[in-house]
């Protein structure tokens, strides 16, 4: 089975942003606008670069804001402040490994609870329907391997998910950015949306914020071909969902 | 183009040809001596023979205050090779401006060190150094933190606007410009 899990990104609330709706520049972009400014970007390039900073306004506060980090990084290091600010700073806990495998115990417990919430629906004989997962058990999905992944919006200023698929474990990876100044902590939860319902599957209360992001691990297994939806909530209630849909090709 | 209409699209295009001129000069005063220069310079070819393209005014502006941006740094490096009477008089007047440079360089790195310890993730601090100062380039940056290219696209454009927000937040726009143009 070759499944195609895609995300359509639509937003129920988002964080305040005083730029909302500029249009997010690209690591290609921001890569030669610092080599124009190291003076190593080609004559033609440049050329073509300050044309579009004289004709386009928010272009030209890219590159001025691109400036003032490198102006104003520059001076930091020449007062020797700049080592002292990040030295250390960095610490083991804030590596994204660390805090995806906290965050992966958090939905292993979830889906302890997910398999014990089916049996006991089985067992009350209640419905559920045939696309929910029933087995979870880490390596037992042979489609895992095969599961990719399309992205279907770009990076804005709003909160925003990526992912990524680990197929050795079956694990897909989600991080969800959530916004420019995150909470401590943020309610998670995954639901699976069937024609006229929703089951949640997978949720957590509170999910620490690691590098400005809630990471999450989810077992590839658990996406079977269908629609869901992720939503993070800040304590206030402030958050976001994102819909994405497994499609079986 | 006529006279008035000119000057209207010169005076749109001024804060461009500021910020050309800006990445390569690094002084306040003599920046925006050379964009009034630009502009001045371009206004004057433009009245006696005007271009056939109106279009291409963005780009005939620009090439002139590159120009301009570019003759000024090959000045300052005639004078740093300068000797005698000349350079003596010249270290004097620029003993002075070094030391409003000093205490605008001083204030600049103040505010961006108050603001980088505020950034809420410390990668975003890493992120902006090893990427502005350092000018690594992202795949190394992505291997050492673990990102992966679309990632790094947002984690960069992310921290980028964190700097911004705290820096407009923590300066008023007015001092932000004394900071930055200074």
């Amino acid at each position: 089975m070759d499944d195609r899990l895609m995300t359509e990104g639509r937003h129920q609330q988002q964080y305040s942003d005083p730029r909302r709706g500029a249009s997010p520049m690209t690591a290609t972009e921001l890569e030669r606008i610092n080599h124009y400014l190291s003076g190593t970007l080609p004559e033609a390039d440049c050329i073509e670069l300050e044309a579009r900073m004289i004709g386009d306004d928010a272009y030209r506060a890219e590159v001025e804001l691109s400036r003032q980090l490198r102006d104003g990084l520059r001076d930091l290091r020449q007062t020797g402040e700049l080592d002292r600010l990040t030295r250390g700073s960095y610490r083991f806990w804030h590596q994204p490994a660390f805090g995806l495998a906290a965050s992966a115990v958090a939905v292993m417990a979830s889906l302890v609870a997910l398999a014990s919430y089916q049996q006991l629906a089985e067992l009350r004989g209640e419905a559920v329907s045939e696309t929910t997962p029933v087995a979870v058990t880490p390596g037992a999905a042979t489609s895992v391997k095969l599961l990719r992944l399309v992205r279907t919006r770009s990076a804005g200023n709003e909160p925003d998910l990526t992912w990524r698929i680990d197929p050795a474990v079956g694990q897909l990876d989600l991080r969800i950015d959530v916004g420019l100044e995150p909470a401590a902590a943020y309610a998670f939860q995954l639901t699976r949306l069937d024609d006229g319902s929703s089951i949640a599957l997978l949720s957590s209360p509170a999910i620490g914020v690691t590098n400005g992001e809630v990471a999450i691990s989810v077992h590839a297994a658990l996406l079977r071909p269908g629609r869901y939806e992720v939503t993070v909530r800040d304590p206030a209630g402030h958050g976001s969902s994102y819909q994405l849909a497994v499609i079986d090709e | 183009m006529e006279s008035t209409l000119l000057e209207r699209e010169l005076e749109r295009v001024r804060p461009g040809v500021l910020a050309i001129i800006r990445a390569s000069v690094r002084d306040r005063a003599l920046a925006e001596d050379l964009c009034g220069e630009a502009i001045r310079i371009t206004m004057e070819r433009l009245a006696r023979q005007p271009l056939d393209d109106p279009q291409k005014l963005e780009a005939y502006v620009a090439q002139t205050a590159r120009n301009l941006a570019i003759a000024e740094r090959r000045k300052a490096a005639r004078q740093r090779t300068m000797t005698g009477e000349q350079e003596s008089l010249e270290q004097h007047v620029d003993e002075l401006a070094d030391v409003a440079v000093e205490a605008q360089r001083r204030s600049r790195a103040q505010a961006i060190r108050s603001v980088l310890d505020e950034l809420p993730t410390p990668r975003d601090r890493e992120l902006l150094v090893r990427f502005y100062l350092e000018d690594e380039d992202r795949e190394t940056i992505c291997q050492d933190l673990g990102l992966t290219t679309e990632h790094f696209n947002r984690v960069i454009f992310r921290a980028r606007e964190r700097f911004r927000v705290l820096l407009e937040r923590r300066y008023a726009a007015r001092d932000l410009l004394g900071l930055f143009l200074g």
